[in-house]
C-alpha cells in the first residue's frame, strides 16, 4: 500500500464520519421529540441500569461494583442498535441513495394476488372505533418487544440473548430490504385509492406522533409484523399461556399494518419471512457461539505446553 | 393519562435515567479512586453527584414544562397551556417542526393570534428551520396571524412564502390573499383570488362562500349561482357526495338563492 492510498482512504473514512456524525446530530437536535420511540424501546434497560447503579453509587447491600451496570446495558445492547440504525434511515441523506420507489410493483403484487391490496378491501370496515382500536394494536411495537424482554431477563437470560439476537437480526434483514425495495405504502402512494377517511379520537395524535419518527421508506418487509411475530413465537417458548394470551394482540397488530394503510399485503408476508429466518439464524448463531466457546475454553484453561527447555 | 402524555413523559424520563446512572457511576468511582479518607470519600461523592444532577436540571426543568403544556393542550387549558409553551421557549426549549406544527394548530384554534405568530416567527429563526411542509406550515400559520393581528402587507409576503414552499397550500395561501385583498378594498382581486383557491380546490368551502358574497354584493347574481353551480358540476364525479354535503356548498347556495342579507355564515 503506498502513502498516498493511506492518506486518500484516511481522509475519506473521516469525511464520511464528520458527515454522518454531523447530519445525524442535526436530526437529533432539531427535534427533541424524535427520541421519544428509541427511549420506549430502552426504557426497561434504562430503568434496570439506575438501579444498578444506585446500589453502586450509594454503596447497597447486593452491590457488586460497577459491572451490572455495564452488564444491563450490554445485555440490552443489540434493542438500542436496532431502533439507533431505524433512526438512521431518517436522514435525508438517504434520498440520493433511494432514488426511486417501488410502490407501484408491491401494489402490482397484491392486485395479483387477491384483485386490490387488502389496505383498500379494509376500507369498508372503517369506522372511529375501528380505527383508534388499531391505531392502538399497532402502537403495540413499542410495548410488546420490551415487556416480554423484561419477563425473560428476569428468568432466562439465554432465552432473553436468543429473543434480542433475533430482534437485531429481524432489523438487519428488514433495513436491508428498506434499502433494495424502498417504498412508502399505500396511504402516501395512493392516497386515490381511498374514499374514506380515517378518523378516530387518538388516530389523529397517535399517528401523527408515530409519523413524526417513522423513517420514510420503512414499507417492505413489515417489521412490525416481523418483529411482533418474534415476540409470539418467544412468548410460546416461554409459556403456552403467555402466548395465547398475546397472540389476539400481535394478530390485531398485523391487521392495523393493513388497516392504517401502511402496508401492501406482500411486506406483511415479507415481514413473516423476516421473522421466521430471523428466529432460525438465531439459534444457529448462538449455538455455533457455544461450539467456539467450548473449542477455545479448555485451551484457555489448559497449562502452559512444555516447551521443551531445560528443567 | 393519554397514551400520548405518557409516550412523552417516559422519552424524557429515559434519557434523564440514563445521565443519572452515568452520573452516579462516575461519582463512585472518583470518589473510591481520589478520596483519602471516608469523610472526603463521601464529600467527592456527594459534590459530583450534585454536579452531575445540576447539569442535568435545565432539561429536567424544560420536560417538566413541556408535558404540563402538552397536557394542558390535552385538556383545552388555553391559558395554562399557552403559559406553559412561552415558559418552555423562555427555557430554551425547541418544539421542533411537528410539535411547534401540533402547538400552533391548537393556539390558531383557540384564535390566540398573538401567540401564534410568536412562535411561528421563533421557529421560523431557528438556526436549522425545518424544511417542506413543516416551512410552509410556519409561513402559513405566521400569514394567517399577521392576517388577524392587522398586519396586512406581512400576510400577504408570508402566505406567498408559504404558498412558494407547498405548492398544496396554495388554495388557503390564494384564500387568504382574498382576504388580504378585501381589507384593503381591492374587491376585484379579491374575487379572482377566491376563484383561484377554488380552482385549486373545490371542496374549500370558505372561498365559495366568499366567492358568492361578494358577487351578490356586486349585484351579479348570475355570477354567483354560475359559481355554485361549477362547483356542484365538479361534483358529479365519485367523490362528489361529500362536496354536495358540504355545509359550505349548502349554505353558499343558500345565500345565492335568499340573496346577500341573510348569509348562513359569518365571513
Amino acid at each position: 500500500m503506498r502513502v498516498e492510498d493511506v492518506l486518500a482512504g484516511t481522509f475519506l473514512a473521516l469525511l464520511a464520519s464528520v458527515i454522518g456524525l454531523a447530519s445525524l446530530r442535526a436530526s437529533f437536535d432539531t427535534v427533541e421529540i424524535f427520541w421519544w420511540d428509541l427511549c420506549f424501546i430502552v426504557a426497561p434497560a434504562a430503568i434496570l441500569a439506575f438501579l444498578a447503579a444506585v446500589r453502586y453509587g450509594f454503596r447497597l447491600r447486593g452491590a457488586a461494583g460497577f459491572a451490572p451496570v455495564l452488564g444491563v446495558l450490554r445485555d440490552w445492547f443489540p434493542f438500542a442498535f436496532f431502533s439507533f440504525t431505524y433512526e438512521l434511515f431518517r436522514l435525508s441523506s438517504w434520498t440520493t441513495v433511494l432514488s426511486r420507489d417501488r410502490d407501484v410493483e408491491l401494489l402490482r403484487i397484491d392486485r395479483w394476488l387477491f384483485g386490490e391490496t387488502p389496505a383498500v378491501s379494509l376500507q369498508q370496515l372503517a369506522g372511529p372505533l375501528m380505527t383508534d382500536v388499531m391505531t392502538g394494536a399497532y402502537s403495540l411495537h413499542l410495548v410488546l418487544p420490551p415487556v416480554l424482554g423484561m419477563l425473560l431477563y428476569a428468568r432466562q437470560k439465554r432465552l432473553f440473548r436468543e429473543f434480542l439476537l433475533a430482534v437485531l437480526l429481524s432489523g438487519i434483514l428488514g433495513q436491508t430490504g428498506y434499502l433494495l425495495v424502498p417504498a412508502v405504502g399505500p396511504k402516501r402512494a395512493f392516497p386515490e385509492l381511498f374514499s374514506r377517511t380515517l378518523e378516530g379520537r387518538v388516530y389523529e395524535p397517535v399517528t401523527s406522533a408515530l409519523e413524526a419518527v417513522r423513517a420514510p421508506r420503512d414499507v417492505f418487509p413489515s417489521l412490525h409484523v416481523g418483529i411482533s411475530a418474534i415476540v409470539l413465537a418467544f412468548a410460546w417458548r416461554r409459556s403456552r399461556r403467555l402466548a395465547g394470551a398475546l397472540a389476539p394482540l400481535v394478530l390485531l397488530n398485523w391487521v392495523s399494518t393493513l388497516y392504517l394503510r401502511y402496508h401492501y399485503f406482500i411486506d406483511v408476508v415479507a415481514g413473516w419471512a423476516t421473522a421466521w429466518a430471523s428466529i432460525a439464524l438465531a439459534g444457529r448463531l448462538l449455538a455455533l457461539e457455544d461450539r467456539i466457546r467450548a473449542r477455545w475454553a479448555p485451551a484457555a484453561a489448559a497449562p502452559p505446553a512444555d516447551t521443551g527447555g531445560p528443567p | 393519562m393519554s397514551p400520548f402524555l405518557v409516550s412523552l413523559a417516559i422519552g424524557r424520563l429515559v434519557p434523564i435515567l440514563l445521565a443519572t446512572t452515568a452520573v452516579l457511576v462516575l461519582a463512585r468511582i472518583c470518589a473510591d479512586r481520589f478520596a483519602s479518607s471516608a469523610r472526603m470519600n463521601r464529600v467527592l461523592f456527594a459534590a459530583i453527584l450534585s454536579a452531575g444532577l445540576a447539569v442535568q436540571a435545565p432539561y429536567g426543568l424544560r420536560s417538566v414544562t413541556l408535558w404540563r403544556a402538552e397536557h394542558a393542550i390535552s385538556r383545552g387549558q388555553t391559558e395554562r397551556a399557552a403559559r406553559s409553551i412561552e415558559a418552555f421557549r423562555n427555557l430554551g426549549g425547541t418544539p421542533g417542526a411537528w410539535r411547534g406544527a401540533r402547538w400552533m394548530g391548537f393556539l390558531v384554534r383557540e384564535r390566540r393570534w398573538g401567540d401564534a405568530h410568536d412562535l411561528a416567527v421563533a421557529l421560523l429563526a431557528e438556526p436549522r428551520p425545518a424544511g417542506g411542509t413543516a416551512r410552509a406550515d410556519l409561513s402559513l400559520t405566521l400569514g394567517i396571524s399577521q392576517y388577524y393581528l392587522g398586519d396586512v402587507p406581512g400576510a400577504a409576503a408570508s402566505l406567498r412564502a408559504a404558498a412558494g414552499a407547498d405548492p398544496r397550500y396554495a388554495y388557503l395561501a390564494r384564500y387568504f390573499e382574498g382576504r388580504v385583498a378585501e381589507r384593503g378594498g381591492d374587491v376585484r382581486a379579491a374575487v379572482d383570488s377566491y376563484a383561484s383557491a377554488l380552482s385549486a380546490s373545490p371542496r374549500f368551502g370558505p372561498a365559495l362562500y366568499q366567492i358568492v358574497r361578494l358577487l351578490l354584493a356586486a349585484g351579479r347574481k348570475d355570477d354567483a349561482a354560475g359559481v355554485v353551480g361549477q362547483v356542484l358540476a365538479a361534483s358529479n364525479d365519485s367523490a362528489g357526495k361529500g362536496v354536495r354535503d358540504c355545509p359550505s356548498v349548502t349554505c353558499a347556495s343558500r345565500t345565492c338563492s335568499r340573496g346577500p342579507s341573510s348569509p348562513c355564515w359569518p365571513p
